[in-house]
């Protein structure tokens, strides 16, 4: 069963996360909220960046995904996502 | 220069999601600027939104309701009494900033002319936000596609946030109450502002002018294309499928 998430980004947008863990590692995940993503297909490549990655991995594969694919989000950024994802987990 | 204005009929979701997409994927050359409604009322929802997190679908149903999901982003609107806007433009044009935040602006002034000519002083309130007196009267969505730019946006006549929040869901039913005064505190109308009723030509003559002023050009009444026809035939499809509405 996926953890779900509600997150407001300070300042931003709400992220509503579905999350499924294997450990301290996502297993899937679904990104849905009001927020803005420029190209939209992006998104895809922003759920396949999570896969396999540890919770301590997300901020820096986000980051990486949005400079290497020219991604522009409006309303989010790499940080909050990781941090609703930790969220998501019950972690701090 | 010249673009093309639209002023169209009311239409059902489907249709007005496929005509505002077949004018992006036609010929975008000319910029286009289309003035709509929507019969029968609907919701409208962001394109990563989920369906089934933001509406209640058995409610829509029931009241007769259309859904659909947009190919823009941002958040679930209701459609009752508004005026909605769009514009697509070729991304080479040369009226807008090549910056997506600016160009948000740009258009976003054209609205605010427009409120001027009807005697509302407005502001923007970035990203996609356009207030009066504090409160939001117009919100819009931008999507850049087919080497083209649309944005589309409302302009609230009027609205009934009772109805509006007894087909949208709330993360928490404790809260709904609470959260129904604060959209009642934070969201106005045309209506409210200027203390009477404004009719759809009234409105879109005023945009009309806002967009001429704010872009220095002229807007001459057209039609959707041959080739837009078919399109927006095939789109409505898509836009009205299952597939597409539940795809997040």
């Amino acid at each position: 069963m996926p953890s779900i998430c509600d997150f407001k980004v300070p300042n931003g947008k709400l992220l509503r996360l579905a999350v499924e863990f294997q450990g301290d590692t996502v297993r899937e995940l679904k990104i849905t909220g009001d927020f803005f993503l420029h190209p939209e297909t992006g998104i895809e490549l922003l759920e396949k960046a999570a896969k396999g990655k540890k919770l301590n991995e997300l901020e820096s594969a986000f980051e990486n995904t949005l400079k290497k694919n020219k991604l522009l989000p409006l309303g989010f950024d790499a940080a909050s996502l990781a941090q609703a994802i930790k969220m998501a987990k019950g972690a701090p | 220069m010249e673009w093309r204005l639209i002023i169209d009929t009311a239409r059902d979701a489907f249709s007005n999601m496929a005509i505002d997409k077949a004018i992006l994927f036609g010929d975008v050359d000319v910029p286009t600027v289309r003035f709509y409604q929507w019969k029968p009322a609907a919701v409208s929802i962001g394109c990563f939104q989920s369906l089934l997190l933001e509406v209640d679908t058995e409610k829509c149903r029931e009241q007769g309701i259309n859904v659909v999901r947009r190919i823009t982003g941002g958040g679930a609107v209701f459609h009752e009494k508004e005026l909605t806007y769009s514009i697509v433009l070729s991304e080479k044009n040369k009226f807008l900033p090549g910056n997506l935040l600016a160009s948000y602006e740009k258009i976003c002034s054209a609205v605010i002319a427009g409120l001027k000519e009807l005697g509302l002083r407005a502001e923007y309130a970035p990203l996609n936000d356009i207030l009066v007196n504090g409160k939001k009267i117009s919100g819009c969505a931008q999507t850049r596609r087919n080497k083209g730019i649309l944005q589309h946006g409302t302009m609230i006549m009027g609205v009934d946030v009772e109805k509006m929040f007894s087909i949208l869901k709330v993360p928490d039913e404790k809260i709904r109450g609470k959260m129904i005064a604060n959209v009642k505190e934070r969201v106005t109308s045309i209506e409210k502002e200027l203390g009477s009723a404004v009719s759809f030509k009234q409105l879109a003559d005023a945009l009309k002018k806002g967009f001429e002023q704010t872009f220095g050009i002229e807007l001459a009444a057209g039609q959707l294309s041959e080739k837009e026809l078919a399109l927006a035939g095939q789109f409505r499809r898509e836009f009205a499928s299952r597939e597409w509405n539940y795809s997040r």
